[in-house]
């Protein structure tokens, strides 16, 4: 290998273990978040039975060192450089001259096609390195116990397609060392063969294998078979023909794959999907370190309107600093269920859902979102959804389920220190004592009603936050069900002291000038200047309404509640 | 080479020494787990191994009037060798034998020998399958599930079917005909799902539907042509500061009768109306009786704690597939209080298996549950306390072909999931329950899966699963 490919590996290996890492740190945590392994027997045989088993099995086991961001990404480098190295070494093995640098086009289009698919990493490396091994080997016999090894078990470190890809490049390389065609060529026919009834084989002994996962199939979720397919025999083929060795050839290969590389790294960073991702795990990092000023300050603000994720958190900010009821209508929300994300299972989803519950110190419900959030992982368990489980059983103090859970934890080389330290967390809450009868059932229901009524439910019941008292306000407001919003606001005067925020103050003037009734000053004090206001929205409103200029100067009041009432209500109004 | 030879006699020294004696004596019986102090047993159950937490090390010697009988030792977990224990059982069959447990532990390094504990061989045995749902123990969502069958004179656990030969869609609610293995059902949701029957091994599809909603709770009649079948309209919804977690409820239930033969829905306008709700159908061992459970309808979720459930019966005419008069209250929820879910008669017809909460329908979510025992004959009714747990749900019951045993699954051993246990029945008495033998006891604890709708079967299902999985990935 010249001085020169050296280099290039090394750059390779670099802008994979740091560059990637630094404009994606939240979406490398978020795979080791959703990854889970344990030496347990129910997930070893579900592993196993996943056709290639033990790639899965050890994919998943890398991907605990993902919670480290830089090692995740050493990890992910470690495993492209090395496969670009064997695969560029092929051909030397075979007694053939080539250029090393043709080595980094696999990965590189890898990177490019499948970024972060740590499985199909592995079950690319072992290919190749299934072809090196076959190569290295000098002995005939030996060879031969190998090709038969290889047979048996390739289906378990690949899937069929290299499987047959692997033994077509050996029988290849085998022809072009000088060997007639006749051997190599019978090998290759037993050998697909023997794959094909493998594959029924294990289908009966080892799992159930899914028709659509038995043959020819690709194993990255929206990679084409047949681009799947070309890449191997694209890049094989470079990789293996003979070349003879030319200077200008070999710096014209380095600068086009050194181009190819820098291309592929560019791309990948200024992905505008990838980095749209890459902020909403920022943001869900942030709300989980309760940086509530810093979550409204990275929201780009004229997104807001075109992407849910930073509006939820933008509002999730708003009511945990307490500005909600002031600022709710500058964000464009429709339905008090736009909140959250109510019936949407999707992880980022369900891992929103769970910090908005326990924002609002509902732990019963931060329990089952993170449940859900696991259970929608790969493995129908994840390291964070079990993490979340533990302390949010320790909050309910269901401890039994949070022992189980930590023991559970305990098995990862990842979570020994963890472990530990909510072991003592768990016990110092057991020993405080605390532990008070809970009514069997009670209206304390959620997902069953619209957020209004869940808050109003949680209120009766005696939970009386201040923010579940904002959020059953503001849902109401959404919702426009005055009724229930004078109500909340009667009981709970959370508000009886301080003038009323703004949302609430425009819907209490609204109210006061259509229904006349003034009662409701007794118990809340508001600016008089909202009622001057809405006086004057109506007029407006009214003028539009009837087609022609209001009177004097034209207000703003689209970011007011009226403006959202008569939208949402289509009443006008005078006529509430 | 001297060194080696010194090393090697210090090793075979500590070998042959072996663990000392335990110095130390307790009255109290081991803590192992599970606890198999003192249960009865079947003749054919696989090994009864178990450990105790924080053990360096174990040993188990099971006498006879101080003859020992079989010894194992082991770590944190002992595993008593299958083919003596199976010869055990056989020479000791409607016997008892002594278990002495010593353990060590870093607490008690010198080692302690606890109070002997008596394990009572039945003469009887049980099914040799147990076939159970293993879903997640949570909420909504799923990834995994399979319906299993275990072998309970070994540990081998086979799938009969798992979600991925239905595309990783829902399966649910197997029911075997007098628990034969070649005559089954299960339900399998998906785009190509429906009613998988299986008559003696040749499986077909059925699309079993009544109104909007599809069968769902079922119950083989003993001819093998019928299938009872409630039609629910099944939601959830979450409590948040009480004990309980999740209420299940329907929004509507209907009984209807399936012809599997005509493959027709038979519709009776008395079990179809909005006026009650029935649920959960089981028939009588001999066929002549449909019990079921049936409740007044009510604004659910909020007025769950009015939802209360009785057992009604009512006759059956296998010739014709129609239910008959009079329909007779066996549990009434109103005077006898409480909710009514999964009645299960034994098979000699003459007690009623149910399993009991505050309210509601599906009691494995109610931390209150308990298996309520009805006499038939005399209509005495009574909660067997040493099967129920105080503070966790008892449910879904199962009763042997032969009557002595039966199935239940409990959350008693962490709150949250659901693990499988079994009692032996005798003359309206049960005995201490015990749980399902494992090769590592622990894996009960470690598993991820909770154990659902246990179903004694009186061999192994043999089940082709590319077969199956084709017939429901199909639109046919």
């Amino acid at each position: 290998m010249s001085k020169t490919d050296k280099i290039l590996y090394f750059l390779f290996f670099i802008a994979i273990s740091l560059g990637i890492s630094l404009v994606y740190p939240q979406t490398i945590a978020q795979m080791e978040a959703t990854d889970y392994f344990v030496w347990n027997d129910d997930y070893l045989t579900m592993k196993i039975a996943e056709l290639p088993g033990i790639t899965a099995l050890l994919s998943d086991y890398l991907l605990q060192f993902f919670r480290w961001q830089g090692v995740g990404m050493t990890i992910e480098a470690v495993i492209l450089t090395l496969t670009a190295l064997l695969l560029s070494d092929i051909p030397r093995r075979i007694g053939h001259t080539t250029y090393r640098a043709l080595g980094l086009l696999l990965p590189v289009i890898l990177l490019f096609v499948a970024l972060f698919q740590i499985e199909f990493y592995l079950q690319i490396l072992f290919m190749v390195l299934a072809i090196w091994i076959f190569f290295f080997i000098r002995q005939g016999w030996l060879k031969h116990l190998y090709l038969l090894m290889f047979c048996m078990s390739s289906l378990f470190l690949m899937p069929w397609t290299m499987a047959v890809t692997a033994l077509l490049a050996m029988m290849a390389g085998k022809i072009l060392q000088g060997h007639k065609i006749i051997v190599p060529g019978i090998i290759l026919v037993a050998g697909i063969i023997w794959l094909y009834i493998e594959v029924g084989l294990l289908n009966r002994l080892v799992g159930f294998i899914p028709f659509d996962h038995r043959y020819l199939y690709s194993p990255v979720d929206g990679l084409s078979l047949w681009l799947y397919l070309s890449i191997f025999v694209l890049t094989l083929t470079i990789c293996l023909i003979p070349m003879p060795r030319r200077k200008w050839a070999s710096r014209c290969i380095q600068g086009a794959v050194f181009i190819a590389c820098c291309t592929d790294i560019y791309l990948i960073c200024t992905n505008p999907v990838f980095l749209r991702e890459e902020k909403g795990y920022q943001l869900a990092a942030l709300a989980e370190n309760k940086a509530w000023k810093q979550i409204l300050e990275t929201i780009p603000k004229n997104e807001i309107s075109s992407n849910k994720a930073y509006a939820t958190y933008a509002l999730l900010a708003e009511a945990a600093l307490g500005t909600l009821p002031d600022n709710m209508f500058n964000y464009p929300v429709i339905f008090s269920e736009n909140l959250l994300y109510r019936n949407n299972s999707k992880d980022f989803c369900r891992n929103f859902n769970r910090q908005f519950y326990e924002n609002i110190e509902i732990y019963d419900e931060c329990f089952r979102q993170s449940y859900e959030f696991g259970i929608q992982c790969r493995n129908g368990a994840s390291f964070a959804s079990m993490r979340q489980m533990v302390k949010y059983a320790i909050l309910t103090e269901n401890f039994p389920v949070a022992r189980k859970y930590i023991a559970k934890l305990s098995q990862s080389p990842t979570h020994k220190t963890w472990a530990r330290q909510w072991t003592q967390a768990l016990e110092s809450q057991q020993k405080r004592n605390r532990t008070q009868d809970k009514p069997k059932r009670s209206n304390t229901f959620l997902g069953a009603y619209q957020l209004g009524v869940e808050m109003k439910g949680q209120l009766e019941f005696g939970i009386q936050n201040p923010l579940i008292i904002d959020y059953a306000l503001i849902s109401f407001l959404l919702d426009c069900d005055l009724d229930n919003f004078l109500r909340i606001l009667t009981t709970y005067p959370i508000y009886s002291r301080h003038q009323l925020p703004k949302a609430y103050a425009e819907a209490v003037a609204m109210i006061v000038y259509d229904t006349g009734d003034e009662n409701i000053r007794r118990y809340v004090s508001y600016s008089p200047q909202y009622d001057l206001d809405f006086r004057k929205f109506d007029a407006q409103y009214t003028a539009q309404q009837e087609g022609r200029e209001p009177e004097g100067e034209t207000t703003d009041f689209s970011k007011t509640y009226w403006n959202y009432f008569v939208k949402a209500s289509r009443i006008t109004p005078s006529q509430p | 080479m001297k060194h080696f030879v010194i090393l090697c006699s210090v090793l075979l020294t500590c070998c042959s020494c072996g663990r000392k004696a335990p110095q130390h004596h307790s009255e109290d019986l081991p803590p192992i787990f599970p606890d198999y102090t003192d249960v009865f047993i079947p003749a054919n159950i696989a090994p009864l191994n178990f450990g105790i937490e924080d053990a360096t090390a174990i040993q188990a010697v099971i006498s006879d009037n101080g003859t020992t009988l079989l010894e194992a030792n082991g770590k944190d977990y002992v595993k008593f060798p299958p083919s003596k224990w199976k010869d055990l059982l056989q020479r000791y069959r409607g016997k008892e034998i002594s278990i002495s447990v010593s353990a060590w532990s870093k607490k008690n390094p010198d080692g302690i020998r606890y109070k002997d504990f008596k394990i009572y061989i039945d003469g009887s045995e049980i099914d040799d399958y147990v076939a159970y749902r293993l879903i997640p123990p949570g909420y909504i969502g799923w990834n995994k599930m399979a319906i299993m069958q275990r072998q309970l004179s070994s540990f081998s656990e086979t799938p009969i079917i798992t979600n991925n030969e239905n595309e990783g869609g829902c399966i649910n609610c197997h029911n075997f005909c007098k628990g034969s293995p070649e005559h089954y059902m299960l339900h399998a949701r998906n785009k190509g799902g429906g009613t998988i029957i299986v008559k003696d091994g040749v499986m077909s599809k059925r699309d079993i539907a009544f109104g909007s909603f599809k069968a769902t709770y079922p119950c083989w009649h003993p001819d093998g042509r019928y299938i009872a079948f409630s039609v629910n309209d099944v939601h959830q919804s979450f409590y948040s500061h009480c004990a309980s977690k999740i209420e299940v409820f329907d929004f509507s239930s209907d009984l209807v009768i399936y012809d599997s033969k005509e493959d027709r829905v038979i519709e009776d306008t008395r079990f179809t109306d909005t006026l009650h709700m029935e649920t959960f159908p089981a028939f009588s061992p001999d066929g002549k009786t449909l019990f079921f459970c049936s409740a007044e309808p009510h604004i659910l979720p909020y007025e769950v704690d009015s939802m209360h459930y009785s057992v009604l019966r009512v006759p059956f005419d296998a010739t014709t597939g129609k239910l008959g008069t009079p329909v007779d209250t066996v549990y009434n929820a109103r005077t006898q209080g409480g909710s009514a879910s999964h009645p299960r008669v034994s098979p000699d017809g003459k007690y009623l298996l149910i399993s009991r909460a505050d309210c509601g329908t599906f009691t494995i979510h109610h931390p209150e549950a308990d298996l309520i025992l009805i006499n038939l004959e005399t209509g005495d009714i009574c909660k067997p306390e040493n099967i129920n747990s105080d503070s966790a749900p008892d449910s879904y019951h199962s009763w042997s072909s032969n009557g002595k045993w039966v199935a239940f699954t409990s959350r008693r051993t962490d709150g949250r999931t659901t693990d499988l246990y079994f009692a032996r029945f005798n003359a309206g008495h049960f005995s201490k329950p015990f749980l399902l033998p494992q090769k590592n006891p622990y894996k009960n604890l470690q598993r991820f899966f909770s154990y659902n709708v246990p179903e004694f079967v009186t061999g192994k299902v043999n089940t082709n699963r590319d077969k199956m999985s084709q017939m429901l990935q199909s639109s046919k």
